[in-house]
């Protein structure tokens, strides 16, 4: 049941605010968004073009997030631009938690290819070439 | 006689640009670094997030070498690229490389600075990443990003979970 660790801690808390956080971040397009946004602000079209879906469809996407504070939009000129507002996630889950999770899974994955590389070694050693 | 084998990852936040991964290996540093800077052994290892395939994986450990990890999404994104270009390389020891994401359609959507040191004692590495945004937005970003593909694991599964009861 490891995997629903931040749900339950997070239902366990609910908070209105938190609910906006939960909703937003209950549909891929919208996590899509965020990790999109994640390096830097983007304009509405820039958005929407990898997410295979209509102009529309991407701009709605976006009002859920900013509801939720996730997202801030701002006019510049002609355009809307829209940045990563992550204070909210700050609140809804530990925050580097996550992301050493990401790192440890890959750093786990590398333990076990060490001990590979260290057998491999060792029969190398034991076994000289013929 | 093997040492105990050592705790996980420690993450840090020293600075408002910064962000510092330590742990440490159960190998002597020269196969820590081999699994780190040889694409066939990256392989092993690079996990990406859910959805998410390794598609190209070069790495060129010297100065001025170049660092390029693809990944594909069925989904969303055609492609997502890190790519780098080394700038101090001392064998086992010590590298700092660039690195910068890119969208698929090329748009650059963030760069860091990583410095990877390697230490040895008794057969176990130390290993230290420091990685270093251009601001503190961007630092905030990267730990959002993984925030959100927690998020997306948790949702995949309860997916799974509400399909199998369907």
């Amino acid at each position: 049941m490891k995997p629903y660790g931040i749900i339950n801690h997070m239902v366990l808390d609910r908070s209105p605010r938190l609910d906006l956080v939960f909703h937003a971040l209950a549909h891929p397009a919208r996590r899509s968004i965020i990790r999109q946004l994640s390096g830097g602000q983007l304009n509405l079209s820039e958005l929407a073009s990898p997410l295979k879906m209509t102009f529309p469809a991407a701009t709605k996407h976006v009002r859920v997030l900013e509801r939720a504070k996730l997202v801030r939009r701002r006019r510049a000129g002609r355009e809307y631009l829209c940045r990563l507002h992550a204070d909210p996630l700050k609140d809804a889950a530990d925050w580097t938690e996550q992301f050493r999770k990401n790192w440890e899974a890959r750093f786990k994955a590398l333990d076990e290819l060490l001990e590979e590389m260290k057998s491999e070694e060792q029969s190398r050693s034991r076994r000289p070439s013929r | 006689m093997n040492p105990v084998p050592p705790k996980g990852l420690h993450v840090s936040t020293p600075t408002d640009t910064t962000i510092v991964l330590s742990r440490a290996f159960n190998a002597p540093r020269r196969l820590v670094w081999e699994a780190m800077t040889t694409p066939d052994r990256m392989r092993h290892w690079m996990l990406q997030p859910p959805g998410w395939t390794l598609t190209i994986c070069e790495c060129e450990a010297r100065v001025a070498g170049s660092l390029r990890v693809v990944s594909k999404n069925e989904e969303a994104d055609p492609a997502m690229s890190l790519l780098g270009v080394f700038t101090e390389v001392v064998l086992h020891e010590r590298m700092v490389h660039t690195e910068m994401m890119l969208l698929g359609n090329g748009q650059p959507i963030g760069s860091l600075v990583e410095t990877h040191v390697f230490a040895e004692k008794n057969g176990v590495t130390s290993m230290r990443i420091t990685q270093v945004y251009a601001s503190k937005e961007a630092r905030d970003g990267a730990v959002a990003s993984g925030a959100s593909e927690g998020m997306e694991a948790c949702y995949r599964q309860l997916d799974e979970l509400l399909a199998q009861r369907a």
